[in-house]
């Protein structure tokens, strides 16, 4: 939650909705000047959030707000930051709905930081840097920010391109990128990671039970590294690609396509590795799994 | 400041980021509200334990060149596995049991999570604390422990679903380190086999750090 702000040049505005009366869907529309570049922060407990990036230098807030809803504050420090949360209304009770479905339009080139329960998160049109975080709202990006940095627990994560130094997490949710630009992150624990394309610079991708698959050209110098507990592994790569591999799984298969059989790492016990290389120099992939299924396969 | 005026300044309370005048409305609530005040308590002592987590134990990757010249040295012998297995059963018992046993208490109702709350309740067996012994990983029962410790701490925070997820997860872990324990057993020193441990170590703190990390849910 935030917290920090300089009253002394802070404006507020509240928009009330029920105060213990029912008013559905209380409707919302402000349109407050931003600063280029400058921070904002947006927060919902339910519903939807639509963020839309434009050349204007306005910053509009349209939709609706939940009856449950006691206002939406919108807050701007001496710095230009702004600051929306929505505020439920203490008296709240089960018949009223928390669900508030805004859309959010604001100058391209701001840095967005959302926070959210279940509330789903749609952003397009931004080139500043991305923030998202939710529990079980499902979260969709499209274009190309400047940075990109996701957690969810639940919810899937929808990202059409990826740019350098993305960080993405997930418990549950299904993590799918459409296309990769750089360096990468990506961690889950029973979702899959799936990378449709794209090219990777430093990349790890890790999970538990999720499985891990990557369509993207490894670069020529990034390190790959893929690890998952249970998790099939499933990379496709150029034919001609040059690159280091090494593969190992205590008791899981691997299908290579580009390369030797694997060895047995012992006659006494379970486990196969495979290293190799096609050429001098390029990226050393690493791909390792306790009992998921390893392939590398190629296009 | 009321009970769900606190509830949302909290976080910022902890952080010292709250401005002078609603630190102090805050403060005031909790010298007259003992649940607030309870709450903030055990927050508080949340994050101090997270924060003496021993982050050491977060890449060991880095332990590898020390294993890989333990290895070379040819200093793992076949029996050692034995004989520090029976010194850490008992610490295996007590510290995991007693840990993890609170973890589980008002959860057993759910179906998958009873499923496999025996791993969560016994701990690692004695074979893969020998094994973290091979590795070098000595205090590797104090930082599982401390890590559902701090779990538990969050479990009212999180969804039935999350933890069943976690749990699920969490078993899948042991369950590999059981049976990557168990090939040393048999193979003392086998560098692959060390390495398969020290990844699914890595995997289960990553993963109890993480849950540690989650966001309320519920």
């Amino acid at each position: 939650m935030r917290e920090t702000m300089n009253k002394t040049f802070t404006m507020l505005i509240l928009i009330c909705a029920a105060a213990g009366a029912a008013w559905a869907s209380q409707p919302v529309n402000e349109t407050i000047p931003v600063t280029p570049g400058s921070e904002i922060s947006v927060e919902n407990l339910a519903g939807s959030l639509t963020f839309e990036g434009w050349d204007s230098a306005m910053l509009e807030v349209t939709g609706t707000l939940g009856d449950g809803v006691e206002r939406l504050d919108i807050d701007i420090d001496e710095d230009g930051e702004i600051y929306l949360e929505v505020e439920f209304d203490e008296d709240y009770h089960g018949k009223q709905t928390l669900s508030t479905d805004l859309t959010i339009r604001l100058p391209a080139g701001s840095e967005l930081s959302v926070e959210t329960v279940s509330s789903s998160i749609s952003v397009s049109g931004m080139s500043g840097g991305l923030d998202l975080e939710t529990v079980s709202g499902a979260i969709q990006t499209r274009g190309m920010p400047a940075s990109l940095d996701i957690e969810s627990v639940s919810g899937s994560v929808d990202v059409e391109t990826a740019p350098s130094e993305t960080d993405v997490e997930s418990v549950s949710g299904h993590i799918e990128i459409g296309s990769v630009m750089g360096d990468i992150d990506a961690a889950n624990v029973s979702g899959d990671i799936v990378i449709n394309g794209g090219t990777l610079g430093e990349a790890s991708m890790e999970s538990v039970s999720g499985n891990i698959t990557c369509l993207a050209a490894p670069g020529p110098a990034g390190d790959v590294d893929m690890e998952t507990m249970s998790g099939t592994i499933s990379l496709v790569v150029d034919a001609g690609a040059v690159a280091t591999y090494d593969l190992s799984t205590f008791s899981g298969s691997i299908t290579n396509e580009i390369g030797p059989e694997p060895q047995r790492t012992s006659k006494y016990t379970p486990g196969k590795e495979l290293s190799f290389n096609t050429g001098t120099g390029g990226p050393r992939i690493s791909l390792e799994s306790f009992s998921g299924a390893i392939k590398l396969m190629t296009r | 400041m009321n009970c769900s005026e606190f509830a949302s300044h909290v976080d910022g309370y902890l952080d010292g980021r709250l401005l002078p005048e609603d630190e102090k409305a805050l403060r005031n609530h909790l010298a007259e509200c003992p649940v607030c005040a309870e709450e903030a308590e055990v927050a508080q002592d949340l994050r101090q334990r997270a924060a003496r987590l021993p982050r050491s134990l977060d890449p060991p990757r880095d332990l590898w060149p020390e294993i890989a010249t333990r290895i070379t040295a040819e200093t793992v012998v076949q029996g050692r596995f034995v004989r520090r297995a029976l010194m850490a059963a008992a610490a295996a018992a007590l510290v995991a049991g007693s840990v993890v046993t609170a973890y589980m208490v008002g959860r057993s109702q759910t179906g998958t999570i009873v499923e496999n709350r025996q791993v969560i309740e016994t701990g690692p067996s004695e074979i893969v604390l020998a094994s973290f012994q091979e590795l070098g990983v000595a205090d590797y029962l104090v930082t599982r422990s401390g890590l559902f410790g701090a779990l538990e701490e969050r479990s009212d925070d999180l969804s039935p679903e999350t933890l069943e997820v976690l749990m699920v997860n969490l078993k899948v872990i042991d369950d590999a380190m059981e049976k990557i324990a168990e090939a040393l057993g048999e193979e003392p020193g086998n560098e692959f086999l060390m390495k398969q441990l020290a990844a699914a170590y890595r995997r289960q703190i990553d993963l109890l750090e993480t849950a540690v990390r989650l966001p309320a849910e519920v």
